[in-house]
């Protein structure tokens, strides 16, 4: 067995409960190193919670969350300082100068990158002079990303890294974010509702919805489940009933059809398509289309 | 429904007014009861009032103004939430209807209050009406007061605090006043209506109106919304409520000790969690602090010899301490995710708060050394037939931080999200484990008894929060 082969973390059948709230209903998943992957979800569907629970926040109220091959918590400083966290408040010691937190933070590193922060701090155009309390939400979010990252993390969890980025900062980040995935043996869990900025980087999907689990798959074996496709007539319109399997959702426009359809069999449909006088071609869905239809799918099928 | 009747629906539909009510029936049922002394003053000749007499006529003025400027407060607080939010600058006729709801609500009280003094103090049927409006327009003008005071500035809002002090202390002063309400009822009723004309034209400004609903303000419902309290002081900057920063040299001295210490260990930790504190005394309890050490000073010289077996005041110094250590509160959600197991973050903190109440007990101790000095210098006082000598702090006193702090942690480990509820429990356990033992054995040395186990149980308190509880705030 390669290090690649064992988790980097696991939860099995993994229950976080708040009261009578279950925010997890049994999640059960694996993730390897080196993956990137895409948290999806509605507000509320427990993408936080799995973070948290991760990183020893949060504990199960029943099943297991294994981080590292260490229960979640009872995880101690070593297994900490390998993980880098951004979570969604964007919460810092609100009194410090933004470089006091900087050294704050760096003294509990062993791995801090002192290259790495002052080439931060210029790119993301960070004023150390400041105070934490009186940044924008944009630049107090630029802040805790360069904080999660200058240890150089092995596991690195973005819980809405972007949400408060301006556009141009949030291409800044994509860019820094395509830049930290370059190492192999990094893993990245990113949470986001900008899903137009995740699927530029991640290779796994993760999608949540009420606490419960409801896609684990590589990114490309998404894409391939579901595909838009144009249908066009080849002499007059469209037949009455189109007899192609599969279709999802289907508007309809005199000779041309949108379609979207699941598990597309691409030459299988070529071939049904030309036998009723049309012309098929393919296109990918974006993720959050992917998203929106792997949820319908799921809300659809019986429990 | 009308906007005005949707506005006035707030004084019921709050919570918070409930508790007002109940603070405002209390007190002036308490004012009715002190309604006989001013009544028996109006009987005596001027100049002849007993001291005690005039001193309980002049808490009957403070305590109605303190009923109505209370209310003031919390009426102003409900209008202040509403045009405070800039999403309802927008809603039409809104901006205005907030004077007509205050100023409702201001004669409503009035009516009510002067309807509940002016039977007793008229004295005869036909002063009724000029003793019922003098009292009225008095209330109205001290709750216009307030009301301006409440949008006008956090700083202004000490000035009722001066004058409520002056009342209270100063009998003359408040018995003067009183004279002019009981015998020159226009001037109360000429400056009422001034005021009301004043503010009914001041709160419809529309310059009033944006610079409210643009402009972070904290209302009376607020103060123990810790988080609120919080994002205002940050908001605020550094004026009268903003956070206080500390120095360079006290982050360097600290940041340099942490740098300095081994990664992953627990001195670094500890390092860590002391320059946490640090910005905690530096934002929020020097004023504490200040004033804990001057109330010391001050019980010192007037008590005197006799001041330690007075329970009363060992009881003030007990809750003084005690409120310092509530104040202090325990770092269970960090804002950062610092690599700090669970297991580490209980060592690190037990060991903080250690070193926090050791430093504590050592200002104390430096407090009981410095009366001692005092003693020598400062001299013997006689002020008005009684005899003020300065007595020094008993240096069993600067233990108390050992005993009270833990109890208030474990007060807070228990309760850690509602602030008066760790001071509730803590007060019980204060009274159970110090006042009662005192009261029992006579001495304060029973309570050194009780250190030990408290902080055998701040311990265990903690431990099991560290392993049990999640260390994120629900709601986060």
């Amino acid at each position: 067995m390669t290090d690649n082969d064992v988790p980097m973390l696991e939860a099995k059948n993994l229950v976080v409960q708040f009261g009578s709230v279950t925010a997890l209903g049994g999640v059960s998943l694996a993730i390897r190193p080196g993956r990137i992957v895409g948290l999806l979800g509605p507000n509320g569907s427990g993408k936080s919670t799995l973070l948290r629970t991760v990183v020893g926040l949060y504990l199960p109220t029943y099943g297991q969350c294994v981080t590292f091959g260490r229960d979640s918590a009872k995880l101690g400083p070593g297994e900490l300082a390998r993980i880098g966290y951004v979570h969604q408040e964007g919460e810092l010691l609100e009194w410090m100068k933004v470089r006091q937190l900087v050294r704050y933070v760096a003294a509990y590193y062993p791995s801090w990158n002192t290259n790495l922060e002052q080439r931060y701090i210029r790119e993301f155009e960070i004023d150390t002079d400041a105070r934490v309390g009186r940044l924008s939400p944009g630049q107090r979010q630029r802040l805790a990303i360069l904080l999660a990252i200058c240890h150089e993390p092995e596991l690195l969890l973005l819980d809405e890294p972007a949400a408060a980025l301006d556009p141009v900062a949030r291409g800044r980040f994509l860019d820094l974010l395509l830049k930290i995935i370059q190492d192999p043996r990094r893993t990245v869990i990113i949470s986001s509702h900008i899903l137009s900025d995740v699927e530029k980087v991640i290779d796994h999907v993760l999608i949540l919805e009420k606490g419960r689990l409801v896609r684990d798959c590589p990114f490309d074996q998404l894409q391939e489940e579901f595909c838009a496709a144009n249908l066009t007539a080849l002499a007059g319109a469209l037949p009455e009933r189109l007899a192609l399997p599969g279709i999802v959702e289907c508007q309809r426009n005199g000779t041309q059809a949108r379609l979207v359809l699941q598990n597309p069999d691409r030459e299988h449909l070529e071939t049904l398509a030309a036998e009723q006088g049309c012309q098929i071609e393919f296109r990918p869905l974006s993720l959050e289309d992917l998203y929106k239809y792997a949820l319908t799918q799921m809300e659809q099928r019986p429990r | 429904m009308s906007t005005l009747t949707a506005n006035l629906k707030h004084f019921y539909q709050r919570p918070g007014m409930w508790l007002v009510y109940l603070f405002v029936a209390a007190l002036s049922l308490n004012n009715i009861f002190l309604l006989d002394k001013v009544h028996a003053m109006e009987s005596i000749r001027p100049g002849t009032v007993p001291l005690v007499m005039a001193r309980m006529t002049g808490w009957f003025l403070a305590f109605y103004i303190l009923v109505i400027s209370n209310f003031a407060v919390y009426a102003g607080s409900l209008q202040m939430d509403i045009l405070n939010k800039p999403a309802f600058y927008i809603l039409p006729a809104h901006r205005y209807i907030s004077r007509q709801v205050i100023l409702i609500a201001g004669i409503v009280l009035n009516l009510i209050e002067a309807g509940l003094i002016a039977p007793t103090l008229c004295g005869s049927p036909g002063r009724f009406i000029s003793v019922f409006g003098s009292f009225f327009f008095l209330g109205l003008s001290v709750y216009l007061i307030n009301i301006l005071l409440l949008f006008y500035g956090s700083a202004s809002k000490a000035i009722p605090i001066f004058l409520y002090a002056i009342l209270f202390f100063f009998s003359s002063v408040s018995n003067a006043l009183l004279g002019t309400v009981l015998h020159h009822s226009m001037v109360w009723v000429v400056l009422g209506m001034t005021l009301t004309v004043f503010v009914w034209y001041w709160l419809g400004r529309p310059e009033f109106v944006r610079g409210v609903a643009s402009t972070p303000l904290l209302s009376g419902f607020d103060l123990f919304n810790k988080e609120k309290v919080k994002r205002f002081k940050l908001t605020a900057g550094t004026g009268t409520w903003g956070i206080r920063y500390l120095t360079n040299w006290i982050s360097s001295f600290f940041l340099g000790r942490m740098a300095g210490a081994t990664p992953f260990s627990f001195q670094r930790n500890v390092w860590g969690l002391l320059y946490f504190y640090a910005s905690k005394i530096r934002s929020g309890m020097v004023g504490i602090i200040i004033l804990y050490i001057g109330l010391w000073l001050f019980c010192l010289y007037i008590g005197g010899e006799k001041v330690w077996s007075d329970n009363s005041v060992v009881f003030l110094f007990l809750v003084a301490s005690f409120v310092m250590g509530a104040n202090l509160h325990i770092p269970f959600y960090l804002p950062l995710p610092l690599p700090l197991g669970r297991s580490w973050r209980f060592t690190s903190t037990l060991a903080g708060l250690g070193i926090l109440c050791l430093l504590a007990t050592a200002v104390l101790l430096s407090v009981a050394g410095f009366s001692s000095l005092l003693r020598i210098w400062l001299p013997e006082i006689t002020l008005g037939g009684k005899r003020l000598v300065m007595g020094p702090v008993p240096y069993l006193f600067t233990l108390s931080p050992l005993i009270l702090f833990p109890i208030c942690f474990i007060a807070e480990t228990l309760f850690p999200r509602v602030t008066l509820l760790n001071v509730v429990p803590g007060f019980l356990i204060l009274f159970i484990f110090l006042v009662l033992p005192y009261l029992a054995f006579g001495t304060l040395w029973a309570y050194l008894f009780f250190i030990p186990p408290a902080w055998g149980l701040l311990a265990y308190a903690l431990w099991w929060f560290f392993r049990k509880k999640g260390l994120v705030r629900v709601g986060q």
